[in-house]
């Protein structure tokens, strides 16, 4: 009975990629028409890369700061960077981007999108990231602080030598993975209108009316960008467990 | 060894560790075992001795010195010391050689090349010399107990403290173990031992302490305490142990 819907399921997902390829092969995309817009899209893209780096980057400072404020001994900071990780992830990333842009626009009267969607993201993903770092830290078991107790070593060197080196080992898949996931997060950059990947692609759609044929090259170009990170998460994921 | 324990007592929570204990060790003693039922507040005294924890009221004398109960002459203690938990002792990130040399350069202020030489002296001490390189996970459990006395002994300890070190390990590897602990004792290692092997006990303690409910319940040279026990709390214990 099982086998038979194994071999019923594999049928039906089979036939359903089968449909969904033909009809994007099938599909009559007006190339040319993108064709002199390639390099539009192909900035966009670059900008796409370049920012996700950058708020790469400021969430791990971010993040570690979060980090820092929730595991400190002030109850204030403890409950500060508490509230902010749960706001954070409470709330979804464009009505803060929202949010934040105009506050910063013209509260702050800070102009610059790119600066301002580089912020955005590294306070969206620090939140992310803390939650991570703590989660990494956590899995140390308390035996180790014992025995590095035991040794002599002093708290800061405790964290320095035995806890955090052992941490980044334990976090980076999730890293690894949130950083893909700021990748794809930051296309959501485009209603402040900064000219990233999305955005670009949104303004070939606009210019020649060729909806599939601007937005599968941008499906295309995000998944260049993610797929060598899952992978690569999936190795660290793999190599952590051979070590343990 | 010269130890003095006035009027010890240690709470966890609800439950009363040690009371009111009293128990002087002089000079003639070089090792000194601790025995009893589990829970009868031997990890606890070896904590409290290793400087690990502090007790809730009651003083420690080493070598006529109070023992002041601040972090940073604990600190200090925990530093002259040497101490090995049940398992779990190393770090699972570092190489055996690089476990031994942690505290060396670290806690001890050793130049990295004497470090190395000082812990491969350790190491082949114990028979150790070919897993110099291999980590924690490679070793087997009576290997990474011997590495961790390795770590213990490289930095020359005026007391070693063994917290049931063989009780996590199979038959053969608690004799492997032993052998070890023998030897050091030959050598005139200072040793507190606190185990539930009592022909082991026997062999090699100078003095002999009983420990149950928290309470020293009966101390003295084994002979007198294995074959005269006076107590019949002991006296059962040993009939209990000793049938199989």
């Amino acid at each position: 009975m099982k086998k038979i819907f194994n071999w019923f399921l594999f049928l039906v997902l089979a036939v359903g990629f089968c449909f969904f390829f033909y009809v994007l092969i099938s599909y009559d995309y007006p190339w040319q028409q993108i064709y002199p817009y390639r390099w539009n899209l192909v900035k966009g893209w670059g900008m796409t890369v370049i920012i996700s780096v950058f708020a790469l980057i400021l969430s791990s400072l971010f993040g570690s700061l979060l980090l820092a404020g929730q595991l400190g001994q002030h109850r204030a900071t403890r409950i500060l960077s508490r509230s902010y990780v749960e706001i954070i992830r409470g709330t979804p990333l464009l009505v803060q981007i929202l949010i934040i842009f105009y506050m910063m626009a013209d509260a702050a009267n800070l102009q610059n999108k790119f600066v301002i969607g580089t912020l955005i993201l590294s306070f969206f993903s620090g939140a992310y990231l803390s939650e991570i770092f703590r989660g990494g830290i956590e899995s140390i078991p308390k035996s180790q602080i014992e025995s590095a107790r035991a040794i002599g070593l002093t708290g800061t060197q405790i964290y320095r030598y035995v806890i955090i080196p052992q941490a980044i080992r334990r976090v980076m898949p999730a890293v690894t993975g949130q950083f893909a996931n700021l990748i794809k997060d930051s296309s959501l950059l485009y209603v402040i209108g900064l000219r990233e990947f999305t955005m670009q692609a949104r303004e070939v759609n606009a210019a020649t009316y060729s909806t599939f044929a601007a937005y599968i090259p941008l499906a295309v170009g995000y998944l260049i960008l993610t797929l060598p990170l899952a992978i690569l998460s999936h190795r660290l994921e793999k190599r952590f467990r051979y070590e343990h | 060894m010269n130890i003095e324990l006035r009027q010890i007592s240690k709470l966890y929570g609800e439950t009363q560790a040690l009371r009111k204990l009293d128990l002087i060790v002089t000079d003639s003693v070089n090792v000194l075992v601790l025995i009893g039922p589990s829970g009868g507040g031997k990890s606890t005294l070896m904590r409290l001795l290793g400087g690990l924890e502090s007790p809730d009221s009651g003083d420690l004398f080493f070598n006529k010195q109070h023992l002041l109960q601040s972090e940073t002459v604990l600190l200090q203690h925990r530093r002259q010391n040497g101490y090995l938990f049940q398992s779990f002792n190393l770090f699972p990130h570092l190489t055996a050689l690089e476990n031994v040399e942690l505290p060396l350069i670290k806690v001890h202020g050793k130049k990295p090349a004497e470090a190395r030489s000082l812990s491969l002296t350790a190491l082949s001490r114990f028979q150790l010399d070919d897993h110099a390189d291999k980590y924690p996970a490679q070793l087997s459990g009576g290997q990474q107990q011997r590495v961790a006395i390795a770590r213990a002994i490289a930095i020359k300890p005026r007391l070693l403290l063994l917290d049931e070190p063989t009780s996590a390990l199979d038959p053969e590897m608690t004799a492997e173990v032993l052998a070890v602990i023998e030897s050091l004792t030959q050598s005139g290692q200072q040793i507190i031992l606190s185990t539930h092997e009592m022909g082991f006990a026997r062999a090699v303690a100078d003095k002999v302490v009983f420990l149950a409910d928290g309470k020293l319940i009966e101390e003295g040279p084994p002979s007198a305490l294995f074959e005269q026990a006076e107590n019949k709390q002991v006296q059962s214990f040993f009939s209990k142990v000793m049938r199989y």
